[in-house]
């Protein structure tokens, strides 16, 4: 019996483990993102091309942010819904250097409805549980 | 393909553990909430080993919160009868001596003719020969016969018969079950005097060796006929 007890001490830490670790790694990584994609849309705000080097460089920054990630995302989350990101940043990174303003802003966007839904679908709320 | 494998693998070895921590028992023997969470189990275990989008954690987080749940409410249940009789109920009499509780069928909603296949399952074809059917909360229908109809013991018979105790198994498919040993108070002696008696070369080539408290022993060479030993005890 106490062998049992034991076991389930394991498990409880585990899965206690796995909780915390998850809002750790969806709070913070996901916010490093979010801030990047919050930066860039500052610079385009009043910008007529978007080619410049300071963008591109925080293109290059948030996709290696990203990738580094993206491997733990993977373990906790869905992983189609962490390819959508990836895949937005990379044509983020296209845009940029085709001056096409349009489908930067849209990209960026589309990158932070991503994070909000990875947010609304791992965070707990009423809504999630019911 | 590898990766399917690998969680096909660990999820096994998951399950493995886990019902083995649930312990032991039979589909019909089973309660129901048990039962509910086997099949819960069985699918929860499918989703992650086939679907590679979907991170092997989906699958083991529920698992192992399930299995918590599951040990929690055995301890509980264990520990408090009021509990046990809501989750799992309570055994409940259909046939008494008055003959069938047509109020308790209605209740469980079971016909006559359930009764009836369940008392047949237990040997009885006629309902003159029950005094009691109890269906416990598994579902089980167990029955106690009218004393006319009861089988003949041995007491009946005045018949005294030496209790042979649980037979022992020492080796098995030409392993020694060392733990048994002790457990028969014997050593590996004894076993070798008994492949020697039997005429069993190897210890490999012994199918069965059993012993029972009177040192009664059953020994068979694989492949070949078995043979008995009386015990000295």
């Amino acid at each position: 019996m106490i062998k049992k007890y034991i076991y389930l001490s394991i498990i409880i830490i585990f899965l206690v483990a796995v909780c915390v670790w998850e809002e750790i790694a969806v709070n913070n990584y996901l916010e490093k993102i979010d801030d990047y994609a919050s930066s860039l849309q500052t610079m385009v705000l009043n910008r007529q091309n978007i080619d410049s080097e300071e963008i591109l460089l925080t293109i290059e920054n948030m996709e290696e942010v990203w990738r580094q990630k993206e491997d733990t995302f993977c373990v906790i989350i869905n992983h189609q819904q962490v390819e959508v990101i990836g895949i937005e940043i990379a044509r983020l990174k296209a845009s940029a250097t085709n001056n096409d303003k349009k489908e930067f802003v849209l990209g960026l966007s589309a990158i932070r409805f991503f994070i909000d839904n990875i947010n609304h679908i791992i965070g707990l709320s009423i809504q999630n549980l019911f | 393909m590898l990766t399917i494998i690998i969680r096909a693998v660990i999820i096994y070895l998951l399950l493995l553990i886990l019902l083995r921590l649930m312990g032991k028992r039979q589909i019909a023997q089973m309660q129901p909430f048990e039962l509910v969470l086997t099949l819960i189990i069985a699918d929860l275990a499918t989703i992650p080993m086939g679907e590679l989008s979907v991170p092997l954690l989906d699958g083991v987080v529920p698992l192992l919160t399930l299995s918590v749940l599951h040990f929690v409410l055995t301890i509980l249940t264990k520990k408090n009868t009021k509990l046990n009789h809501l989750i799992s109920g309570k055994p409940i009499i259909v046939i008494n001596p008055s003959g069938i509780d047509f109020e308790v069928l209605k209740q469980l909603k079971i016909s006559v003719d359930d009764v009836f296949g369940a008392i047949r399952a237990k040997g009885f074809f006629k309902l003159e020969q029950v005094e009691y059917a109890i269906m416990e909360t598994n579902g089980v229908i167990n029955v106690m016969p009218k004393s006319d109809f009861s089988p003949v013991t041995n007491k009946d018979m005045k018949i005294t018969q030496e209790n042979e105790g649980i037979p022992v198994t020492l080796v098995s498919e030409g392993s020694m079950m060392k733990e048994n040993l002790k457990v028969a108070g014997l050593t590996e002696k004894f076993v070798e005097e008994m492949l020697e008696k039997a005429r069993i070369k190897k210890l490999k080539d012994c199918g069965v060796l059993t012993v029972d408290e009177q040192h009664n022993v059953y020994i068979q060479e694989k492949n070949k006929e078995f043979q008995f030993f009386k015990g000295d005890k």
